[in-house]
Parts: C-alpha cells; structure tokens; sequence
C-alpha cells in the first residue's frame, strides 16, 4: 500500500518538477527530477534528462556526475556486449563501435586506448586513424593539452596518407588546424578536401571563417603550446549574442557585470572578482567598485594570476584543465570557478553556505561562456 | 616521511604527493605522473606562490588547505606549518574518505616533526 503510495507521489512529483525543470534557473529542478526517475527505475529517462540538462547548464558538476554516473549504469550490459563481439570477431565495425561508445559517455582516455588498439589492429585503414585522431580532438578540446592536439593531427595525418582522396581525412586537419590557429596549412587542406568534394556545407563555413584570420606567425607546435599554456590563445572566439547592450566601461555584457554584482549581494560574500582577457569587474555588497578598464586591482589582478597557475599545474601534473577551486582559512574562504580565460573568484566569510556560493559561481561561469563566447568555434 | 607519503598513495584515486616548503622547495616528492621532480618543484612553487599572494591580498591569514579542481582530477594543499602537503587526485577518488586520509597523513607528518628544514 505505502509502496503505491510513494510511486504516486513519485509520479505527481515528477510531472510537477520537468515543468519546474524548464523555468528553472538554476539546474537543482534538473537534478531533483533525475533522482526522482531513477527511483522510478527509469534510468534510461534520467540519463535523456540529465544530458538535457546538462546542454543548459553544461559547467554544473552534479549533471556531469549524473550524466557519468548514468551512462556507466545504463552502458555496463551495452559495453559488456561491445567487449564480447571484439573478443568474437575483431572487426573494424566492432572497434569503431567500441570507441564510438567511450567518446559517448566521455570516457575520453578509454576511448583513445580503444582506438589505438584499432590503429594497431588495421594500421592501413584510414577510418582508423581518423577515429582515432576524433578522440584525441576530443580530449584536447577538454584539457588542452598540447600532446592531444599533435597526436590528432598526426593520426589524421596517417588517414590521409592511407587514402589521398579522403575529403573527410582533409577537412579534419584544416579543422584541427583552425583550432589551434595554423590558418596557412587549415585552408591548404581546407582547398583539397573542397576540391576532392565540392558542396560540403562545413566547408564552405569554415572557408568564409578562415579567409577573414590573419596567417599565423608562429609553427604549429608553438601556437599547440601557447593553447596549452594560456587556454585562450589561438582559440576562436564567437561573438557575443546580438541584442544584450554592453557595459561602456568594460567592454563586457551588461548582464554579465549585473551578475557579478547580483552574487556579490549572496549572504556570506565579502567581494567578487571576474576576469576575462583582460575585461575584469570587482563587485563588493551589490556596488561595482570598479568597472573602468585599464585600472588596477590586486584582487582583479590575482584572480587573472591564479587562474594561469592554477591551469598550468593541472595540465602539467596531469589532470586536466583547471575548472575549480576552494580556498580555507580560519577567517573566511575563497571559491573560484574557471573555463579557458574566464575566471571568477569570490572571497567569502568562513560562515557562508559554500555550496550555494559555489554553485552560482560555477552556473555563472557556464551561462558567461554562453554569452560571451569564450569557447573554441 | 617516505612511509607516510607511500601510505597515502595507496589509497584508491591518489596519483601522488609530495611535500613542499612554504618556498616552493620539494622536500620529499612520491608522484606516480609523468612529471619530473624538477618541473613538479617549479610547480609547486608557483601555485604556492600564487596562493600565498591571494591570502595576503585577504589579510595574511595562514592556509588551512586549497582544493583545486581540474577535468581529470584534484590538486589538494595541505598545510603543515612550516611546509605544505600536496596530493594530486584523480577524479574518482571519494572527496570525504580521501580527505580524512590527507588529514590524517598530515597530522602524522607535522607529529615527525622533521618538517623545519
């Protein structure tokens, strides 16, 4: 009878919160309705409501939990039937798919094991290296990490020795090429691949980008560093979405310094500091103190100081790229959520509710890159 | 301080520690990354320094430990009065249970003692 009960409850929750879900603001309705739908035993539709979510909210640590969490369960029996017809018959097709599956669930290093052992496995097959250069592409667009480019570009380099009339091979490198700023050698392969299939819609869009940049100065390797070392380096920005005004002072959205302020006034928060490329706003108690640019903060200028430390060693100690951090002592607190160039630290008192604060960071961070288009194109 | 640090690595999700002065200096490093001592010391060193200039901007307070977290895992800081223990994490290790084995690992590094290099 209370079993009844609870699924009915259950039911009316659910519909009520996947309605909450749409007009929420924050992803807490998002997540409330996964752990509902799993109770359920609907994981399948926890997993498709998690990665909606997650579309919106992509920098919340608890959807990206959620989704991994999910797709581990859901994918055991359908990786269990991928690894047993591998074993049967090691066909390319059960490769592919075997890597296909990782680069799903975002198991990216997994995912880039796989696919060299499909490299090793058929080394004269031009799908093999590209699946394999699509999963270093892949990490290095997560971490950053200089190897991953180079190796991406080397495996599609392989495909494209294997079979010269690939278009597919070709526009791959001039994509990989654009990402890291190659603009000569990207429009190169950018030429060929038009040339061996005319029409490709891609093509043609990422023709009218690349004939706009100016050509690179630096070699491949050095521009593949720079990436790695100052995140936004070579990395194309996308404009800011038309319509929102943007803030004389900065040269930020409006809505983004509006931000900034509405989490300085959050109980517990002393001052808030967001810098982007040098577009830097500190907020106190719900008054921009400072918005001028080209002036001078020491909080301003530390937060732009430890976002580039704080990445560094993450890439170099081997974990990635630098998303967040949490600072204590017996006094108060820091928090700090970062993507790429973007960084926003907040100081606040050692009573404060950290999860909130933290979670507003890190929404800010991921509706900020949105907005102002701080991710590769 | 070998046995200590060599403990700590053994517990699921942590990659390696080490442990560093308040300067930067690698006093003993057990990394299981590729890194070398050298570039870890470097390391160390700057997002120490980084730290320590984001805490004197806050009022000189002393660090009790900096969580830093990355896509593939976690940097924790611990400090141990005269130095620091630095835990490189991967991202499945639990946050609670390995917190309570860095404090533990710390509170048995600062009773050694031999800390005050």
């Amino acid at each position: 009878m209370l079993g009844i009960l609870r699924s009915v409850i259950d039911a009316v929750l659910a519909n009520r919160l996947r309605v909450r879900a749409e007009r929420d603001g924050t992803p807490r309705s998002t997540i409330e309705l996964c752990a509902i739908l799993q109770r359920q035993g609907r994981l399948a539709s926890a997993e498709k409501v998690a990665k909606s979510g997650l579309a919106r909210y992509p920098r919340s640590m608890e959807l990206q939990d959620l989704v991994q969490s999910l797709w581990r369960r859901t994918g055991k029996k359908r990786l269990a039937e991928l690894e047993k017809a591998l074993a049967q018959s090691p066909s390319a097709q059960a490769h592919e798919s075997l890597v296909e599956f990782f680069l799903e669930g975002e198991e990216l290093d997994r995912a880039v094991e796989c696919a060299k052992a499909y490299t090793q496995a058929f080394p004269k097959s031009p799908t093999a290296f590209k699946v394999l250069g699509r999963a270093h592409i892949t990490r290095f667009h997560r971490d950053h990490v200089a190897e991953d480019g180079a190796a991406a570009l080397r495996a599609y380099q392989r495909a494209v020795e294997a079979d010269p009339a690939d278009a597919s091979g070709h526009f791959a490198i001039a994509e990989t090429y654009y990402y890291i700023g190659v603009v000569s050698k990207a429009l190169l392969h950018l030429y060929r691949s038009m040339e061996l299939k005319p029409g490709q819609p891609e093509a043609d869009k990422l023709y009218k980008t690349l004939v706009r940049l100016p050509i690179e100065k630096e070699e491949e390797h050095e521009l593949l560093r720079e990436v790695e070392e100052n995140d936004e380096a070579h990395f194309r920005y996308a404009p800011s979405s038309g319509g929102e005004t943007q803030s004389v002072a900065t040269g930020l959205p409006e809505q983004t310094v509006r931000e900034v302020v509405r989490i300085s006034t959050l109980a517990g928060v002393r001052r808030v500091a967001f810098s982007r490329k040098g577009q830097e706003v500190l907020a106190q108690e719900g008054q921009r103190h400072l918005v001028q640019a080209g002036a001078k903060d020491a909080f301003l200028e530390l937060a732009a100081g430890f976002r580039r430390t704080a990445s560094l060693s993450a890439k170099r100690m081997g974990i990635g790229a630098f998303e967040e951090a949490e600072l204590s002592w017996a006094q108060g607190k820091v928090v700090a959520a970062a993507s790429g160039p973007t960084i926003i630290l907040v100081e606040t008192d050692p009573s404060a509710r950290l999860g909130t604060i933290a979670s507003a960071a890190r929404d800010f961070i991921s509706t900020s890159q949105r907005r102002g288009g701080s991710g590769h194109a | 301080m070998h046995e200590v640090l060599l403990a700590l690595n053994r517990v699921p999700g942590i990659l390696g520690s080490l442990v560093a002065t308040t300067d930067g200096m690698v006093v003993v490093s057990k990394l299981k990354t590729d890194l070398d001592e050298d570039a870890a010391a470097a390391l160390v060193s700057s997002l120490l320094s980084g730290t320590m200039a984001l805490l004197d901007e806050c009022g000189r307070p002393r660090m009790d430990q900096l969580v830093l977290r990355a896509s593939r895992g976690k940097i924790i800081v611990t400090d141990l009065g005269h130095s620091y223990l630095v835990v490189v994490t991967d991202r499945n290790l639990d946050l609670n249970q390995g917190l309570i084995e860095i404090k533990s690992a710390a509170q048995t590094l600062r009773r050694l003692g031999c800390l005050s290099v």
